[in-house]
């Protein structure tokens, strides 16, 4: 199980986690450390989205510092860890008439707008292909225009590191794929093809198999292409779902061992094996009609303690 | 310097704001001293102030947690943010902490909640006055007072109060074992020990779960909660509205960041816990209650139909109640489900605000930011709109030929691939299993799981052994 908390990042500087932590995240003035993070994750290949969106939300505040390519670039290196939520988290915090050309056309934008308007949308079409799996269309759109090449080229790496994302969703979804349809999804042919699944990927290919003339990738077993059947076992803990059920909760307390203890309104206890009682007479009827209730519950569940075993 | 006057100066000092703004700020320490000048004389004899002395604080303090009539004008609006800021300023920035007895914690989830409300219908009304009728009066009037109900001013407020109350620290110690008391009169300092800023400063991180959420950055809402813990000792659960407010955020943001799992285990707490409660409840709370419930089984029936699961008897049998033909229909999905994954998100998310003023001058561009939020949603939506079709086939299998069910669906082969990857990777989710909100693994959520080898799908289950407490709790309740 991958253990994530969207708050960190594995390379963040120091300097940046305490602006981070702290009240200067809302500080005009770290606009530019944020701005030049942004820059070397774009060239370090690394990334870090809780500290850009703090730089968005920067920006929000401050629509005066915005600085058009550094939001591009943003949204270039969410796009590299798609299907990620990533992406959506960055539109959240940009400028609403951005993303709705449509109704702003008319009356003129404030100067300016048009191009960053123009630029996310493009990307977020780029955006909806990838999430919508359709990797083939992705290299196509990403090629029919000049501009994509201008967005992007800030993001040392993009092309490959697509290909290393689109090849991490197909690693968990197939045990083997047709070399032609990896191919499209990849965009890469020949020895640049099998060097990438070999190299990077660590996948086989197996050429006598496949439609004609094709070949097939096969990718090694992992947890997520796997798929396999399981039971699963009902788990119900005491004190919460059971009991919470009846309004029960705050007088009965089940220990870990199915030992019970009932914590009545009234201050006075009485015992019983395993058991305290307390409080009034209403109090221990309740509790007969509790206890009771616990001995069925307990075989129903388990099936083979006698009742003896449980008084 | 201490670390809030840091924080003042950080966040609203000069630097960040024009001119205007500083104007504003002289009015408010002209406000703040000609107040001081009037208790001038006693203060000679007392060094606190006390609440006594300031008969308008005593007004103030009380209007704080009252809500504005709903025809409020402008005018009482803008005045009642000066109230505010009068308030907190006091309460803030006094020599030293106010003396002053809360009636209950209560109060000051009450001044806290107020506060942000009229935040956000000022800043509503503010956007649709510029978007529908820019030439008006109150146009006119909001164009002149940029800076009222400004979100740096409203951030500040809630940080400050978080930061002179130590808070955190109390929160904490608390953590480790120490009870509500000792934190406070250990921890808390000067001002934390003292319940008004204990309970302020606390309510505080709430609402700024709120202000975040309602700004659009879901993350940082979730972050801003890590030092309350979830769970019924909590100060928040025990007043009702806050309690409900807490999770409605909560569960919120987790919808946002497509965490549907945590989202339906939000809803879901706060949902039994109020059916179980309602009896309890006075009848006035529960009915503005009421509203916010049927919206969080919107949710529910929202974040169930990308991710299904077993929910609770209890909202099973209201969501069926509430929403029962459109939950068949959103679970079905395709494009004829749209609209109406769009109607209920419409109907029951917050009530989205922007930060900054709008452009009176261009009307058009004056975007409602739920049409905003409610857009990128909708993308969302779409990407996964053939999950479910995918998934009802799949369901009848062990194994499949693609181009066989490709051609079951009416599809291309290639197109069917797409969707097959699209249901995989949306079933990967990140679950909260301890640790701060933002906290998770990545697992599984669906029941039904499989891998492409080729053209041939294989397609496992994982099978749900006999449920037997739902039977027990069944009958049971029959025997009673």
């Amino acid at each position: 199980m991958m253990h994530e908390s969207f708050d960190q990042a594995k390379d963040r500087p120091d300097n940046i986690n305490e602006i981070l932590n702290g009240l200067d995240r809302y500080n005009p003035e770290t606009t530019g450390i944020f701005q030049d993070y942004i820059a070397s994750q774009c060239e370090e290949r690394t990334y870090d989205c809780y500290a850009n969106l703090a730089l968005l939300k920067l920006y929000q505040f401050n629509p005066h510092l915005t600085r058009e390519e550094t939001i591009t670039n943003i949204l270039v290196k969410a796009l590299t860890v798609f299907p990620g939520p990533d992406f959506s988290l960055c539109l959240h915090l940009l400028p609403p008439h951005i993303l709705h050309p449509a109704s702003s056309a008319s009356s003129l934008p404030a100067a300016g707008d048009a191009p960053l308007s123009e630029a996310v949308q493009k990307l977020t079409t780029l955006n909806t292909l990838l999430e919508g799996a359709n990797y083939k269309g992705f290299w196509t759109t990403l090629d029919s225009d000049d501009l994509y090449a201008d967005l992007t080229a800030d993001v040392s790496g993009f092309e490959e590191l697509m290909r290393v994302r689109i090849a991490v969703t197909v690693g968990q979804s197939c045990r083997e794929v047709e070399r032609a349809v990896l191919e499209g999804w990849l965009q890469l042919k020949g020895a640049d093809f099998e060097k990438f699944i070999s190299d990077i990927c660590g996948w086989g290919l197996d050429a006598a198999r496949g439609p004609p003339k094709g070949g097939m990738v096969v990718i090694p077993v992992n947890k997520e292409n796997e798929a396999k059947s399981s039971v699963v076992r009902e788990n119900v803990s005491f004190d919460r779902k059971f009991f919470l059920h009846f309004g029960w909760e705050e007088r009965m307390i089940v220990g870990a061992d199915d030992s019970c203890r009932i914590l009545a309104r009234g201050k006075e206890s009485l015992r019983a094996t395993g058991v305290e009682v307390g409080g009034s007479e209403r109090a221990r009827e309740e509790f007969v009609v509790l206890f009771v209730s616990w001995k069925y519950y307990l075989l129903a569940r388990t099936g083979i303690r006698s009742e003896h075993e449980m008084e | 310097m201490s670390s809030y006057e840091r924080a003042l100066q950080g966040v609203v000092a000069q630097r960040m704001m024009d001119d205007a703004s500083e104007q504003d700020e002289e009015a408010m320490v002209q406000d703040y001293q000609e107040q001081v000048n009037y208790d001038d004389g006693m203060d000679d004899l007392e060094p606190t102030t006390s609440i006594s002395q300031m008969p308008d604080m005593q007004a103030n303090l009380m209007a704080a947690a009252t809500p504005l009539e709903y025809q409020a004008t402008l005018e009482t609006k803008l005045n009642s943010y000066d109230n505010y800021c009068n308030l907190f300023h006091w309460i803030l920035n006094s020599d030293g902490p106010v003396d002053f007895d809360i009636p209950s914690p209560q109060w000051a989830w009450e001044v806290i909640d107020e506060f942000i409300y009229q935040f956000e219908s000022f800043c509503r009304y503010r956007n649709r006055v510029a978007r529908t009728d820019p030439s008006s009066e109150d146009a006119q009037l909001l164009r002149e007072s940029p800076h009222t109900w400004g979100c740096y001013s409203v951030l500040n407020v809630l940080y400050s109060l978080i930061q002179r109350s130590k808070i955190s620290e109390q929160l904490l110690a608390m953590k480790q074992g120490v009870d509500q008391k000792t934190a406070m009169g250990q921890v808390g300092g000067e001002y934390g020990s003292k319940l008004i800023y204990h309970t302020l400063g606390y309510f505080s991180m709430i609402g700024l779960l709120r202000v975040h959420c309602l700004l659009g950055d879901f993350s940082l809402a979730l972050k801003t909660l890590d030092d309350i813990e979830l769970n019924k000792r909590s100060m928040f659960a025990r007043v009702m509205p806050a309690h409900f407010t807490t999770y409605y955020y909560v569960g919120f943001c987790y919808m946002m960041m497509r965490r549907y799992a945590d989202a339906i285990r939000m809803f879901s707490h706060i949902l039994v816990y109020v059916s179980r409660t309602k009896n309890f409840q006075k009848n006035a709370q529960y009915d503005s209650m009421a509203k916010k419930n049927d919206q969080m089984l919107a949710l529910v029936a929202i974040c169930v139909s990308f991710n299904p699961t077993k929910l609770d008897d209890i909202i099973h049998t209201a969501l069926r109640e509430k929403y029962g033909d459109q939950l068949n229909r959103l679970q079905r999905g395709g494009p004829e489900s749209l609209p109406l994954f769009e109607e209920l998100f419409r109907s029951a998310c917050p009530k989205f605000i922007s930060p900054t003023p709008p452009d009176f001058d261009n009307p058009a561009i004056n975007i409602d930011p739920v049409d905003h939020h409610t857009s990128i949603f909708m993308q969302e939506v779409k990407s996964n709109m053939f999950s479910p079709t995918v998934k009802s086939y799949l369901k009848l299998y062990t194994t499949m030929d693609l181009k066989k069910l490709a051609g079951f669906l009416e599809v291309q082969p290639e197109q069917l691939r797409q969707w097959l990857l699209v249901n995989k990777q949306r079933n990967r989710q990140v679950r909260w299993s301890e640790g701060g909100l933002l906290q998770g693994d990545v697992i599984n959520s669906n029941e039904l799981d499989y891998a492409m080898a080729g053209d041939l799908i294989h397609i496992s289950e994982a099978k749900v052994g006999r449920r037997l407490v739902d039977w027990y709790l069944r009958n049971l309740s029959r025997a009673y």
